[in-house]
């Protein structure tokens, strides 16, 4: 039987769940606003608009305190790709995700307490965390003060450029928590990763890479 | 190829700066001689004139609504219009007859009646509109086209597309004349029941949309054949539903976006138009192309996952 490591710490398992929470708020009442619609009898407008502000300013707050977290803690250091060999690396966890998990081939970077992420995660953690989301928070900022957008650049309209960019970006994260939610049951069994963002502890899988 | 990209910056911002400059240059005025001798007095909040037996010159303030503003009349719509053309030839002859007070004014169809411009402003149907409207059908309010668009320095806006910001400031400008209720009075001890601000603050951000809309887009009622409504409704009746505006099909398209929507569609074609107009509000220009590769891309992602998932159980 294999052992478990504390993976999670409580402050990544609160900032988690705040961050899951507010993102899906952020999408239902995103959705609601991009498809608004006087027959619709989806969620109000003006109640779809206070939603959406309300929780992105408090994931504005939440995303400080991850990257203070990320900053002063040991956590930052699973984000920093190592481009040497990076390629390859994410090549072979493509494959173990597509052809390798049903031949029953062990996963090619198993987590444990030295590595969290796969290299498919970590590129995706990497790219959602610091590109995308501070793009939806300048975007999504700016629409929330709208004197501060350039009304008119090369004529293109600064109003409609910078929603455009948001709700890029916000699909871009809808897509990305649809196939975060399934890879997330991609673990030994399919309840394990979740279970161990609420306890914190996870199977330490690089155990069965050092019996190799 | 830094130097030639540093050389096309710096030609991008002269060519800009001067094209710029260009534009804000005024067009010379010109005036009419003939308006001379009426703006010697109403042109100025005090006039003279000498009494022809003492030889004393007496200065006299205009009454208010007397005062023409000359530099807004030489730029208005009506500028190449001369005094008498609107008013009675016999106020040329001074001091004026006191029975010419009672001269009948005319109104705006008494000279403009429909024409084939495009979009039609449709005069008959503006006239129609008005008379079922707040201000002509309430008792007490003696409203005429005047009370809105002053002749001697009006501007018609509804057929300019270049800056909708000024459309809906100078319209708004109109309403604000008598409803702004901040007369000196009220600015001075802040009068809480003329505060607009206040009456609007059900809406999410009511100086966003003081900015960006005009009033009649929620209180008034839209006739198609006609270019700019003129049915004001009663408060009761104004619109309340932010979906109204804030839809793929919204109000504002047959409103304040008509004709710029009307000319960007004619010249650039419908794709170019939804990132060039000005005519941006939330929900109000999902663009269907964009939402038809979304739902390939939800859709690949959720085919993608069904299938992983199946072969997983299959396999398992």
């Amino acid at each position: 039987m294999s052992g478990k490591v504390y993976l999670y710490p409580i402050w990544i398992r609160l900032w988690h769940i705040t961050n899951a929470l507010l993102c899906l708020i952020l999408i239902i009442s995103g959705i609601n606003m991009h498809y608004a619609s006087p027959e619709g009898t989806r969620i109000r407008f003006d109640l779809a608009v206070s939603m959406h502000n309300i929780s992105g300013i408090i994931l504005t707050v939440s995303y400080v305190f991850f990257f203070l977290g990320n900053l002063f803690t040991g956590n930052g250091i699973h984000y920093v790709i190592q481009f040497k060999g990076f390629l390859k690396r994410l090549w072979k966890q493509m494959y173990y995700y597509t052809i390798g998990v049903f031949k029953k081939e062990e996963a090619p970077f198993p987590i444990g307490g030295a590595r969290k992420f796969n290299p498919l995660q970590q590129v995706t953690y990497a790219v959602i965390m610091y590109f995308i989301l501070p793009i939806l928070f300048i975007t999504g900022w700016a629409l929330l003060f709208p004197n501060i957008i350039i009304e008119e650049w090369l004529g293109i309209n600064g109003f409609a450029a910078t929603d455009f960019l948001h709700i890029v970006g916000g699909f871009a994260v809808s897509i990305f928590l649809l196939i975060h939610l399934y890879f997330a049951t991609m673990g030994k069994k399919p309840t394990d990763h979740y279970k161990a963002m609420i306890t914190g502890y996870h199977e330490d899988e690089s155990e069965h890479e050092s019996t190799h | 190829m830094m130097k030639i990209k540093t050389y096309l910056l710096l030609l991008a911002l002269v060519l800009g700066t001067t094209l710029s400059a260009q534009d804000s240059i005024p067009a010379k005025v010109v005036t009419n001689p003939a308006n001379d001798l009426c703006f010697r007095c109403h042109g100025k909040r005090w006039y003279t004139y000498s009494n022809q037996d003492s030889t004393q010159v007496i200065k006299h303030k205009m009454f208010k609504d007397l005062i023409i503003d000359t530099v807004a009349y030489y730029h208005n719509n009506h500028k190449s219009l001369t005094c008498t053309d609107c008013h009675s030839t016999e106020y040329s002859s001074l001091p004026h007859k006191s029975d010419l007070k009672l001269e009948p004014l005319l109104i705006c169809t008494d000279c403009h009646t429909d024409t084939d411009d495009v979009p039609p402003i449709n005069f008959t149907g503006i006239t129609e509109e008005y008379n079922k409207s707040v201000h002509a059908t309430r008792k007490g309010t003696n409203a005429t086209c005047w009370s809105c668009h002053n002749p001697h320095n009006y501007n018609i806006t509804t057929r300019s597309k270049d800056n909708l910001a000024h459309v809906v400031a100078y319209d708004n400008s109109i309403c604000l004349e008598c409803h702004s209720g901040m007369g000196k009075f009220d600015i001075l001890y802040g009068d809480p029941k003329s505060n607009l601000i206040a009456k609007h603050q059900w809406l999410p951000d009511p100086i966003k949309h003081f900015k960006n809309v005009r009033c009649i887009e929620c209180h008034a009622e839209i006739r198609e054949d006609v270019l700019v409504a003129h049915n004001i409704r009663p408060k009761e009746e104004a619109i309340r539903k932010c979906v109204t505006c804030h839809s793929a099909d919204s109000r504002l398209k047959y409103s304040l976006y008509k004709y710029q929507l009307a000319q960007e569609r004619s010249e650039k074609g419908v794709l170019s138009s939804i990132i060039s107009t000005q005519t941006f509000a939330i929900g109000t220009n999902p663009s269907p192309l964009l939402n038809l590769i979304s739902l390939i891309i939800l859709g690949c992602a959720v085919l993608g996952i069904a299938i992983h998932t199946i072969i997983r159980i299959i396999k398992k």
